[in-house]
Order: structure tokens, then sequence, then C-alpha cells
């Protein structure tokens, strides 16, 4: 028995020496345009908010059939815009420039301002009167999910309406308003799309604008700004580019006080219609960034190096592609791995698994999608698109 | 973690790997490495051999209402017939929970997933759950969703995650609705009009199509191009709105709520249940089915009705309880 033990453990022995120490240290991959990398970490205060302490990774199997690309960032498009009023002039009769039928007009009653009766409003093209559909209460609305404002009207324009104007009348309104107009049949479309769905403070973004009518580019006069998650904004400058569209490049700064995404908010007008159109993304403090290089181990997880200039919770994560039967790279694992980090360097290892390896599927492989993300400000640090070959 | 290292090392896990993946040890190293390692395998595999015992599968279901603060989600939100029906398909009956968050937090918030996975993990362990069912509407899709996206971002994250059979997903609002734009809507040059307006819930916020785009791409999976999530994730969506006075489908529900999604359906596309586009509904993972295609009458689900026993929804979330 005794000598069974000594046998045994000899051969564990030997096999730590073969599997436990195959450790493989490389650099990650150069990364390219399309990537983002902190060029500089910044120190920030430890959140103040709860967040998990804990290690924790995870890694689950992806189908191998399925062809992963990172999504676009959203091109916004706006049939619509918002005017803000005062009871003067809806008591004189608000001119509403219209692109098609059907427009739906929403007034809201800022804070202060009294609710407006159903009756008191009218809708004439400024001589003959719009025939209006005047739909659900503020009160219906908030209870189909609809958060409008208590006293909220809203009107649907019908026959007499059209390309042209609409003058709106209240007798009623006493204070501020917002006067939202929406069309939906109108061909008179601006668009925003940023370059990328996420940035860093102190690194330029860019957002592209255009207009168009039925389709073809149209001029428009547009003014952006940026809007913070705290609401502090800052105008921007948009330029004509070569190719006709405008663009808005900005280099967002400083920290946001709340939570939540960037936008970029556009104010236009194509040919006499207004237009409003907004963007949003995500913009982080570099706080973190990895150090560029990985070591892999027999079990097919993969460990990288992270420098943190800020405490926090940090969480690397990855996709796995193997080579399958057609000699093709496809996406076979997906792996996370998170942990509390004070500044310093650290390390984040991915457990990725050879459960989730298809049959046929194998060497070489390639580690993709590798991000790193500061869970404890929720936004995303570093994208390499392509990391690693192993 | 160090342990577990030791183990696969010395072959103790790898040794009860299926065949494919042994197969794949191989092609990771190399096939020199390979013939030794299997060699070595084989020889402790004898040694160290193990039997795990199962126990029988124990399945429960979750219900996660939408955008809101619950408290009586069982009353307020799903209304009991809904419920009661639902959670009758199980073997065992009493093996359900009603979640009440805080879902007018951002999706991440410890009162929106921080609290949803308290509950969830309580309702494991209490009734010992080894399978469990999820049914989400609208933003608690997002919720789940996020839970499902980034195990790693709270610890009770991958044991909830790891008991998951499947979502099912109702009305589930993965690509936001142009509805939350317009209520917090951006213009004047002073501010934002969102401030002007009074503050709307992040719920609302998050929900904006441009930053549920962005949260797609930057934080959440199953949407097109991005990694699949760890578990089933399956839409049931709703295509239209039917509000007559005379007819009585109308009145599931609540014909007042149906009458206000008459309305909101005018800032959407010809395919929505009021609040969403259908669109939107189908932007994450897989759609189980479309309203019609189901149920009773082929009527439509408005997004109201969708959390409601109408038209036989009840029914088929019941028979689908295994």
């Amino acid at each position: 028995m005794r000598t069974h033990t000594i046998l045994s453990l000899s051969l564990l022995a030997g096999l730590v020496a073969l599997f436990g120490n195959a450790h493989a240290q490389q650099a990650l991959l150069a990364t390219t345009r399309a990537d983002m990398q902190p060029h500089r970490l910044v120190s920030l205060p430890a959140p103040t908010a709860a967040i998990e302490r804990k290690p924790v990774a995870f890694a689950w199997a992806l189908d191998p059939s399925v062809a992963l690309s990172q999504p676009a960032p959203l091109r916004a498009s706006s049939r619509e815009y918002w005017q803000t009023v005062d009871d003067v002039s809806l008591a004189k009769g608000l001119d509403l420039p219209t692109t098609a039928q059907g427009a739906l007009i929403r007034i809201s009653p800022a804070q202060g301002a009294a609710p407006l009766q159903e009756a008191a409003l009218s809708v004439t093209d400024g001589k003959r009167p719009i025939t209006i559909a005047r739909l659900a209460d503020a009160q219906s609305l908030q209870q189909a999910g609809m958060p409008v404002s208590a006293g909220t009207q809203v009107l649907r324009l019908g026959a007499g309406s059209g390309a042209g104007h609409a003058v709106l009348r209240a007798s009623n309104a006493r204070g501020n308003y917002v006067v939202h107009v929406f069309e939906p049949a109108s061909d008179v479309v601006l668009d925003a799309q940023p370059s990328r769905n996420s940035g860093l403070a102190g690194q330029p973004m860019q957002v592209t604008i255009r207009a168009s009518r039925s389709g073809v580019n149209a001029a428009a006069q547009v003014q952006a700004l940026l809007v913070a998650p705290d609401g502090r904004n800052t105008p921007v400058s948009v330029q004509r580019a070569a190719d006709g569209s405008l663009q808005a490049v900005f280099t967002p700064a400083g920290n946001s006080r709340t939570a939540g995404l960037w936008e970029l908010q556009v104010f236009g007008m194509v040919g006499d219609a207004p237009r409003d159109v907004r963007t949003a993304f995500a913009i982080a403090q570099p706080t973190a960034s990895f150090v560029g290089n990985l070591q892999q181990s027999t079990d097919m997880h993969v460990s990288l190096a992270v420098r943190a200039a800020s405490a926090g919770r940090y969480e690397a994560r990855g996709t796995l592609y193997a080579t399958g039967p057609d000699g093709q790279l496809h996406a076979v694992s997906e792996a996370h791995a998170a942990a509390w980090m004070e500044p310093g360097q650290h390390r984040l290892t991915l457990p990725f698994a050879k459960a989730h390896l298809p049959i046929g599927y194998g060497a070489p492989f390639e580690l993709r999608q590798l991000e790193l993300h500061d869970q404890s400000r929720m936004a995303p640090l570093e994208l390499r698109t392509r990391a690693a070959r192993l | 973690m160090r342990m577990l290292t030791v183990l696969i090392s010395t072959g103790v896990l790898t040794s009860r790997l299926p065949q494919a993946t042994r197969q794949s040890l191989g092609t990771f190293w190399g096939e020199s490495m390979r013939r030794v390692a299997l060699a070595a395998l084989l020889s402790c595999a004898a040694v160290f051999s193990t039997s795990t015992a199962h126990a029988a599968d124990v399945t429960g279901v979750a219900f996660v209402h939408g955008t809101g603060k619950q408290t009586n989600a069982y009353q307020d939100y799903w209304q009991p017939t809904m419920v009661n029906n639902v959670r009758g398909g199980l073997a065992n009956p009493a093996n359900y929970v009603v979640i009440n968050c805080d879902f007018t937090q951002y999706m991440w918030d410890s009162r929106a997933a921080g609290c949803l996975a308290g509950q969830l993990s309580s309702f494991i362990q209490s009734k010992s759950i080894t399978r469990l069912i999820i049914i989400t509407h609208s933003n608690g899709g997002n919720v789940m969703r996020w839970i499902l996206s980034n195990p790693t971002y709270d610890s009770r994250y991958p044991n909830i995650i790891n008991k998951i059979v499947r979502v099912d997903a109702l009305a589930p609002s993965s690509a936001g609705t142009p509805l939350a734009d317009a209520v917090i809507n951006g213009n004047v040059f002073e501010t934002s009009l969102g401030w002007l307006l009074g503050y709307k819930s992040d719920a609302v916020r998050q929900q904006q199509v441009s930053w549920m785009a962005t949260y797609n791409a930057n934080n959440l999976y199953g949407t097109a191009g991005r990694p699949s999530l760890p578990k089933l994730f399956r839409a049931v969506v709703g295509t239209d709105v039917e509000t007559a006075v005379w007819d009585s489908d109308s009145y599931c529900g609540g014909y007042a709520e149906n009458l206000g999604l008459e309305t909101t359906q005018w800032w959407l596309d010809s395919c929505s249940d009021g609040f969403l586009n259908c669109s939107s509904q189908s932007a994450a993972g897989s759609v189980w089915f479309k309203d019609k295609t189901k149920m009773a009458g082929q009527e439509p689900l408005s997004h109201n009705q969708s959390r409601r026993a109408c038209f036989g929804l009840d029914t088929v979330l019941r028979n689908d309880m295994k």
C-alpha cells in the first residue's frame, strides 16, 4: 500500500512538472486603430458605492457556427424636434414647421406651469383649421409605461396637415412648456453616429452627422452639445468633411459625478425643417490597463497582467477562437475574470475550458475581443480586437 | 483556485472530461505532449477514480417584473391568475418566487440586479432548486441579461447562472424604446430637457434606444454579433395593440392601459406592442414565438397583456414548466 502511494505521488509530481509549470509568456499583439487603449492612467478616489470584493471567474461555451463581430455604433435618426416656449407664444400662436402629414405634437408643462386643457388647444395652417385627433391623456400614457409629465397633451394632426406650417394655440397656458413635434411620415432626417461605442477621457471622439431628404444627402446647419451623465454640457464645434458630411470632433474630459452615458446632442435645420438628434457613448477615466503580456497554462487558462492606477474592481473578458475542421478560426469560449485591485500590478486569469472545445477543434487558437472593464465605475477601459495568437 | 489548478494539472478532473475534450487537450499543447499526458492520465484515473451522486432535479420558476419599484408584484404586476396558472405546471407548484425589486434603477444597481440576485439566491437555497426557469417582462429582461452577461460583477451571479435552464423573456426591451427617448428628450441649449421636465428614472434613461445600443455593444451579450449568453434567452414578441370598446379582448389587462398603448404606438414601428418595437423585443437571444402564432384567436399581446393571463399566454408558459 505504502509502495502504491509513493508510486502515485511520483506520478503526480511528474504530471505537475509536465503541466503545472508549462506556462509560456508572450506579448499581446499590437493594437490597431479599431482598438482602444489608455495612453496614461489616472488616480481616482476609491469608489464609495458597495461593490463586490471577492474574485470571480466564469466561462461558457460558444456555438462555433455563429460568427461574432463587434456591432457598429448606432446611427441615430431623427424626424423630430423640441422647442421650449412660454405662455405668451402659445396664446399668440406657435409656428411649427412640418414636412409631412400626421405629425404628433406633445405639449408638456415645465415645472410650475399650468396643465393644459384639451378644449383650449387648436391648430391651424395659418388660415384654416387643421383637424386634430386628441389621443390618450397623460394618465393613460403613464399607465402604458410612458412617463410623461402631468398635464401633458398629445395631438395628432389630421386633414389639412402636411408640408408647411402648423400654428398651435393654447388659450389657458401659464408658464413654460416643452413642445415636441414628431413626424413619423417625414422624409427629412438628421442622423448622428459616433465613431465608436466607447472612448476614454482625454482621447478624441468623433460623431458623423448627416442630413437627408428623400434619402438624398441634404445641406444642414447644426449646433452640437456634449452632455455628461451628470448634466454638465459643453458646446462642440462641427466641421464639414470632404465627403460633405458634418463631423463633430471633441475630447471628453472630467469625471462625471453620476453613472450613465455621455451624449452628443445635435440641433439642426435641414432647410426649413428643424431636427434634433442625440447619440450616446460610454466615456471612461483611464484607471487601469493591460500591461501587455499574457501567460497561458496547460488547462487553457490565460493570465493577463493588469496595471491599476486607481483602487477598484477590474474585469478582463475575452473570446477564445479555435481552428475548426474547415481550417478557419471560430469562437468557442467566452471567459471573464474580475477582482478588486489596489493601485499596482495584478493578474486576472480567464478560465477558458477544454470542455468548451467541440470535436475537431484545436490549435492554433486566438484570443480576441479582449477587454478590460472598470466594474466599479461602469466603463470599458481597453479593447483589443485581436489580442494574441496562442 | 490553487487547489483546482492542481487537480486539473494532475488529471483528476481531466480524466473525467469527455473523449472529445481529452483529444483537444493534446491539440492545445502539441501532439508529443499529448501522448505522454494521456498515458499518465490513465494511470491517475485508476488511482483517483471517483463517483458522483446526483440528487433528483428540483425545478422552480421566478417571475421578474419590468420597470418600476415593486413591493407586491404578485398582486400588482403579474396578478394572481397569471402566477398561479403558470406555477401549476411545475412538479411542485410551491417552487416559485415573485421578485420585488427597484427596477427604476440602472440594471446593474444593487437595488436592481443586486436585489434580484439576492432574491434568486435565497429562493434557490431555500427550495434547493437545481433547475431554474426565469420569466421576465419588459425591462426585467435587461436586468436578467445583465446578470447573464456579467457573471463576475457579483459573486452570487455564477451560482444563479449555473441553475438557470432558460429565460422566457416576455416582450423584453432589449434594444430600448423610442418612448424613453421621447420623454427624456434633450434640446435646449441652456441645459438638458430631462432636467427641465423633471428627472426621469435611470431605468427610463437606460432604455433610450441609443443608450441600449451602447450597453448592448459594451456590457451585454446576446444581440447580433455579440457572444451568446451562457443560458438560453428566448423572447415572446407582442406585435400589435387592439382596442375597441365593443371587443372584450381589449379589456384583458385593462382597457385604459391598452388605450394608452394605442396612442404610444404612434411613436413606434408598424410592428409593436404599444411600448416596444418588435425589433427591440427580438434583439437579444432567440424569438420563442410571436404572439399571434400561439395566442387564442390569433390575438396580439399588447405590452400590458404580455404579463397577464390573456389569450392563453399563461397556459403556454404553464406547459413549458418542464
